[in-house]
């Protein structure tokens, strides 16, 4: 693998989400566990259910879905930008890379479209942000956030691509939440990631996005780095449309994939953000693979996730793990899982009930999709002395 | 030898489906989009004489410009006229495109990285996916499918040449100056 060619850094972070519309917001909302579960009243046509979720507060008023998905992305692009620091006029080759699991389909309930309709999301982000750029949209389900940022690398790696912006949005879907409930996947309670009583997720809405550059010594001097994205593994299970392969031998490759990718080894990784969707199965396969993978190293990682607070935002999960990874590398602290209360018996991994203050220098985030897309994640603290 | 080729092709039009003979155990709930997806993936394996290969480091790109449009048409409908009661669970996956890339990965055993894009004009985007995966060694070869609601599947193997002539396979096209100027302009 030739991952290492160049190393690629985050220098500005843009969040819209149920917690806040900051990163500190976020993140503090993780440490608190601010409670932002609610009912979803927008939704238009779900009949004899009462749905509830996480809702970014901004959003709700109305339920426009079309309108709802480019202010959020508009809203985390223009912070991700204004938070890099730059004009981007200096800069030629912008690419936007974003995922979105399902993108604009619920303004098709509302109104009937041409048949292009879905793939036009980027253009009109982009015509709103007035961004001259390439635009590429990957709708990857649930890992569609975190694998839009590893393209990132790759194209900066790769390409004469100057700046990334990556990340990934979506919205409070009534079509998924409608589909989920025929799954049995929502649990009425609340999503509580890893815990014995748990039954399913809850849904979540939200954008975040990062801008991405090479690391070079100017830019280390002169802009604030949040931290490296050092590595990834990306495979598929080639299982089961919705549901992840119980041996996990592919995620598990993934993992080493990712560390080795890297350069690094097991015994550098401090914190995992696990995917942690609360689903009965998802949580009990991720765990295993978990302890299998790291076994003795465990005993100086934690584990946590930000699902239990922020619920599941699709296409967005992983970048607001990504987001929750250099929160805890910027703010030396990690979040606790949120509603996890009691863990179920079988799961061996060092969960964080409270949250805890540590420097944490390396991180690795899990996304696993509908589809049976697997991706792992690495970032590293950039400018250690002056974190915690 | 290392220069990476388009050394397989394969295309399936929409309304010719009923005439393939496709037998897959999922084939009901399957909408016409992710029997595009599968049946182009079949052919340009076979065509690529690599069927019977094993594809932990075979990787795939599904890209559209419609996506599945009608199954998420469909579903729109049956939550407004009967809510979530209406909709088959079986049938809820179709509208995300990571169904059909999911359907094809399972079907061939695609081990390697995968990810589903929209996209407007070209399919240039995927080819570069592509070429990416096979330069950084994240994987030996690729499957670019481009499938489009109401119209066709079509198939591509992007592989170095060397990997192709190994298994008898005489490239089709090269791949020149794949990095270049690559987001200039934002073409």
């Amino acid at each position: 693998m030739d991952n290492r060619k160049e190393q690629v850094v985050i220098t500005g972070v843009g969040l819209v989400s149920p917690l806040g519309l900051t990163l500190k917001d976020f993140f503090t909302g993780l440490i608190k566990k601010t409670d932002v579960y609610r009912d979803i009243k927008v939704f238009d046509s779900l009949k004899a259910v009462n749905p509830k979720g996480m809702q970014v507060e901004e959003c709700s008023l109305d339920y426009r879905p079309e309108e709802i998905i480019l202010n959020m992305g508009e809203c985390a692009i223009r912070s991700a930008i204004a938070d890099r620091g730059l004009d981007t006029d200096s800069l030629s080759n912008i690419s936007l890379v974003f995922g979105s699991g399902l993108g604009l389909t619920d303004q098709l309930y509302f109104e009937d479209k041409d048949i292009h309709y879905l793939s036009s999301l980027g253009e009109r982000l982009c015509g709103r942000l007035g961004l001259k750029c390439e635009i590429i949209y990957i709708a990857n389900a649930c890992c569609a956030g975190s694998q839009a940022v590893c393209y990132g690398v790759d194209l900066l790696r790769y390409t004469d691509t100057d700046l990334v912006i990556a990340g990934g949005l979506d919205i409070l879907s009534q079509a998924a939440y409608a589909g989920f409930q025929r799954l049995n996947a929502i649990d009425p309670d609340g999503c509580r990631p890893f815990d014995r009583e748990r039954k399913g997720i809850s849904v979540g809405e939200g954008a975040a996005f990062f801008t991405m550059e090479r690391n070079t010594p100017d830019l280390n001097k002169n802009r604030k780095v949040y931290c490296a994205v050092t590595g990834f593994g990306m495979t598929n299970d080639a299982y089961h449309v919705v549901q992840l392969k119980p041996d996990g031998l592919e995620i598990i490759r993934a993992m080493d994939e990712a560390v080795q990718s890297s350069g690094l080894s097991k015994d550098d990784i401090d914190l995992i953000v696990a995917h942690g969707t609360g689903t009965a199965q998802n949580d009990r396969v991720e765990s295993a693979i978990i302890r299998t993978y790291f076994n003795e190293q465990l005993e100086h990682i934690h584990v946590t996730t930000p699902k239990g607070a922020i619920g599941h935002t699709g296409g967005a999960s992983g970048a607001f793990g990504i987001a929750t990874a250099i929160g805890s590398i910027i703010y030396g602290e990690v979040p606790s899982v949120t509603n996890l209360k009691t863990i179920d018996e079988n799961f061996e991994i060092p969960l964080v009930f409270e949250a805890v203050k540590k420097t944490i220098n390396t991180v690795m985030v899990n996304a696993f999709a509908f589809g049976g897309t697997n991706i792992v994640v690495i970032c590293k603290s950039i400018n250690e002395e002056s974190h915690g | 030898m290392d220069e990476i080729v388009i050394s397989a092709m394969s295309f399936i039009l929409e309304k010719d489906l009923t005439n393939i003979d496709f037998v897959h155990r999922d084939l009901r709930v399957m909408d016409y989009f992710t029997q595009m997806a599968v049946i182009a993936v079949d052919q340009l394996l076979k065509n690529a004489k690599s069927e019977n290969d094993v594809h932990e480091r075979t990787g795939m790109i599904l890209t559209t410009n419609t996506g599945p449009f009608s199954s998420v048409r469909e579903l729109n409908m049956q939550v407004k006229e009967k809510g979530h009661i209406g909709i088959n669970p079986s049938k809820f996956p179709n509208i995300m495109l990571s169904t059909s890339l999911s359907r094809a990965a399972s079907t061939f055993q695609i081990k390697g990285p995968t990810v589903a894009k929209y996209h407007r004009g070209s399919i240039a985007q995927a080819i570069l996916y592509a070429s990416i995966q096979i330069t950084k060694g994240s994987s030996d070869r690729v499957i670019v499918l481009k499938v489009d609601e109401g119209y066709a599947g079509f198939g591509l193997l992007v592989e170095k040449e060397k990997t192709a002539m190994e298994r008898g396979v005489t490239a089709r096209f090269r791949l020149i100056d794949r990095y270049k100027g690559y987001t200039r302009n934002g073409r």
